[in-house]
């Protein structure tokens, strides 16, 4: 279990990064499938159609994820509750029911 | 081949159901397996199920966004025509549980690693869990917006 200490973070980590990036509507770069180009501009609509920010969430948040869980020494790593590795998704899942309820209503 | 990719999509979608949902049922069993059906289907050996589960989950992922673009094209603005906004909120809803799920595998594979320590038990049985009811979410979601046409025909 050498490392998983790192890992628990990194898992724990990514979904809290990924719900804040989707929540704050923010990404690196967006794809333009209909132009079928990756750019780091925001097209307007009748320009570039509609865009999906979603890779970008997603490699970012395995980033920002992969960095700050692999800086943190195991041994102080190791001492995060093995708890929040379930904990912490439940709670991420619940707060995306929470905020996509604005669809169905 | 996008029929194509969507097929193999579903296929590996039900692959995953079936072994996600046999380890689930595995770590929930608290008394030992009797001869009935659900007990058979419960006393599997569930630590085989992991690497198989965590490549199906990454293919079910690549695979899906693959797919993403020609959703966004060809069937988003269809729902938003027929005022089906429920339905759209619904993918919302998947492709973040799918991303949540991702970042999941690393520890699930270390909780699932032999030997399996006892002391990681409740997170192994609660992490399997929230992976199941990922998938379970997804793939009907999926086979919803898949049918949708037929469905709101009739």
């Amino acid at each position: 279990m050498s490392r998983f200490g790192q890992v628990k973070i990194f898992s724990i980590l990514f979904g809290i990064i990924y719900t804040v990036l989707f929540y704050v509507n923010w990404s690196p770069f967006r794809y333009y499938p209909a132009m079928e180009k990756f750019t780091r501009e925001t097209l307007p609509l009748e320009e570039g159609g509609p865009a999906i920010l979603w890779y970008g969430w997603v490699i970012l948040g395995v980033a920002i994820s992969a960095v700050i869980s692999f800086s943190i020494p195991r041994k102080l790593a190791e001492k995060l509750s093995t708890g929040l590795i379930w904990i912490v998704p439940a709670a991420l899942l619940i707060a995306i029911l929470i905020y996509e309820k604005r669809w169905f209503f | 081949m996008i029929e194509t990719m969507m097929m193999v999509h579903v296929l590996i979608g039900v692959g995953l159901l079936g072994a996600l949902t046999h380890q689930a049922f595995s770590v929930a069993r608290r008394k030992p397996a009797g001869v009935n059906f659900v007990d058979r289907f419960r006393s599997v050996h569930s630590p085989a199920f992991t690497n198989t589960i965590i490549v199906l989950f990454v293919a079910q992922t690549v695979l899906g966004a693959l797919l993403y673009p020609r959703y966004r094209l060809d069937v988003r603005p269809i729902l938003e025509d027929l005022g089906l906004r429920a339905a759209n909120g619904l993918f919302e809803i998947k492709e973040h549980f799918a991303a949540v799920g991702l970042g999941l595998l690393p520890a699930y594979w270390f909780l699932w690693r032999s030997p399996l320590l006892p002391e990681w038990t409740t997170a192994r049985r609660n992490l399997t869990w929230i992976l199941a009811f990922i998938v379970w979410w997804d793939f009907l979601v999926g086979e919803y917006l898949n049918n949708i046409r037929g469905i709101v025909a009739s």
